[in-house]
């Protein structure tokens, strides 16, 4: 008896530290959506171009096609915004397209972020929306002496963005193939004119590559462990939104460029704004709201005194006030912004409606950061706003507060 | 000419050696600030670590998502705390810049995603 007691403690003193590994591996099989639930993904794009300027006929004569390369994150309901999107995924991309036209607009390249939205999740197809957007280069841009042909963009450095519907066939437990619809924009946001934008229409094929990589972290306590390498995809109910108005004020910069400066490659001209906001959050998703916008374009003196040399213009002639209604569509810390105004004065003529579509990020519960692009005439691009703001909140009483 | 030493010379060299499995390399580490007795036992997943307050470094693989962290002053326990392993902000940022390259190194080999909270007893925490 005393011999298996000291056998008892001996095996147990030996293997202690072992056994604490062993039944953490244990725990981790049973663990719902342990690791990381990642993918690398591969796509293809063919289509055309919306030609919506009669200099594209001679510039874009064939399709184009491209190709791009993501890596990405499937969220697993761990955040509460993942749940109010239903399991999005998103990550990074980097992008090559061929616009056959290497000589006038070149072969953009463009880094990128991107969402993925499921609208449908079904047992073998998914259906989703996806938005991506980035920085775009390699652009030959516009030069009355050198490329003069290229009226769309006048810049390297371009916006991407792209928009589409996804359908996922899961063909394996680590592979998915793709097939979609998408909308790619490049421009520049008036920041160096022309900035007509590039517009195109196609479709797109895809090779998704799953893979959970915590196995490189179980190797050493437990090589047999086989990771789910897809979640479960459980959404979670959220509590019930704590309702608030929020107040917020923000100030913003950028440069801007006219048709003037065609010729004058290095003159940026100034841009201001500040707006005043009143928002009401009602939703997890959403805010709504009205404000007050006060626009300076430093842009119309350069304009103004191209197309009326013999007359003097002052500040009042470029400045605009106005007033617009809008959204906020909120992911956590992240709202892209859309809102739709009319000016109440103008210093110069810009067209009654305009438009800003933008994202918004809070560093903390007072101060937010924005990035912009404001419109003119309807939606041609006017300016770029990056900005900071301020805001402060006034929460409402909770639905089970009501009754 | 110029963008073919870019795409032969320079996008390798960015694919090879990515933000997070250079600068973080293969060993993730966990801070004991200060304001911790200098005798106080620190263990993971009941494997004792060290002693008192000290950076450290363990390698990739022992701290797991869902590993937890005790910190025992004699028979007391001042901390109890369940780690997670979360993708590090500042080399997604990193691997972004690099045209996005360097994240097909590190995603799949895990090098991206480091302990969070990495950092106990520090100033912040009095």
């Amino acid at each position: 008896m005393i011999d298996r007691v000291r056998n008892f403690v001996l095996v147990v003193l030996l293997l202690g530290p072992h056994l604490s590994f062993s039944q953490d591996g244990a725990d981790k099989g049973k663990k719902e959506n342990f690791g990381f639930f990642n993918f690398i993904e591969a796509k293809g794009h063919f289509g055309n171009f919306v030609r919506h300027t009669d200099s594209l006929d001679d510039v874009l004569k064939g399709n184009y096609y491209s190709g791009e390369v993501r890596v990405g994150f499937q969220s697993t309901g761990k955040a509460d915004w993942q749940n109010l999107y239903k399991l999005p995924s998103y990550g990074f991309g980097f992008f090559h397209g061929n616009v056959n036209s290497p000589k006038e607009i070149g072969n953009p390249m463009a880094a990128f972020f991107f969402f993925n939205v499921p609208i449908v999740r079904g047992g073998k197809v998914d259906l989703t929306y996806d938005f991506s957007s980035g920085l775009a280069f390699n652009f030959r841009e516009y030069d009355s002496a050198e490329n003069p042909r290229n009226d769309v963009l006048g810049s390297k450095l371009n916006i991407y963005f792209n928009l589409g519907l996804v359908a996922f066939y899961h063909l394996s437990e680590r592979i998915d193939l793709s097939l979609g619809f998408d909308f790619t924009h490049y421009s520049n946001g008036a920041i160096r004119t022309p900035n007509k934008g590039l517009n195109m229409y196609g479709m797109n094929v895809g090779v998704r590559y799953h893979l959970n990589p915590v196995k490189s972290f179980t190797r050493l306590s437990d090589p047999d462990f086989q990771p789910e390498i897809r979640p479960q995809y459980k959404i979670r109910k959220l509590p019930p939104h704590q309702r608030y108005l929020e107040f917020y004020s923000a100030v913003s910069g950028g440069l801007k460029t006219t048709s003037a400066d065609l010729d004058d490659r290095d003159t940026y001209h100034p841009i201001f704004t500040w707006t005043i906001d009143g928002a009401y959050k009602y939703a997890h998703k959403g805010r709504i709201g009205v404000g007050f916008d006060y626009i300076y374009d430093g842009s119309m003196e350069r304009w103004l005194n191209f197309i009326y040399p013999d007359s003097t213009h002052d500040w009042t002639d470029f400045s605009h006030v106005g007033v617009h209604i809008g959204h906020d569509l909120v992911v956590q810390k992240v709202s892209l912004v859309t809102q739709v105004g009319v000016y109440l004065y103008e210093g110069n003529e810009k067209g009654f409606v305009w438009a800003r579509v933008g994202l918004r990020y809070d560093f903390s519960d007072w101060l937010f950061g924005r990035l912009a692009l404001k419109t003119t005439e309807g939606f041609i691009a006017d300016l770029t706003e990056l900005g900071v703001g301020i805001r402060i909140k006034k929460n409402l009483r909770r639905p089970k507060d009501l009754n | 000419m110029l963008r073919s030493k870019i795409l032969f010379g320079i996008v390798p060299m960015i694919f090879l050696y990515s933000c997070a499995t250079v600068l973080g390399g293969k060993k993730n580490s966990i801070v004991i600030g200060e304001y911790i007795p200098a005798d106080a036992e620190i263990y993971l997943d009941g494997n004792q670590i060290g002693t008192g307050p000290g950076k450290y470094k363990l390698s990739k693989g022992v701290i797991l998502p869902g590993s937890s962290l005790h910190v025992k002053n004699g028979s007391d326990t001042i901390l109890n705390q369940e780690l997670d392993l979360e993708a590090h902000p500042a080399y997604l940022a990193g691997d972004f810049l690099l045209l996005g390259l360097g994240l097909i190194v590190d995603v799949p080999t895990g090098n991206i995603y480091r302990p969070k909270p990495r950092k106990f007893f520090t100033r912040d925490d009095r």
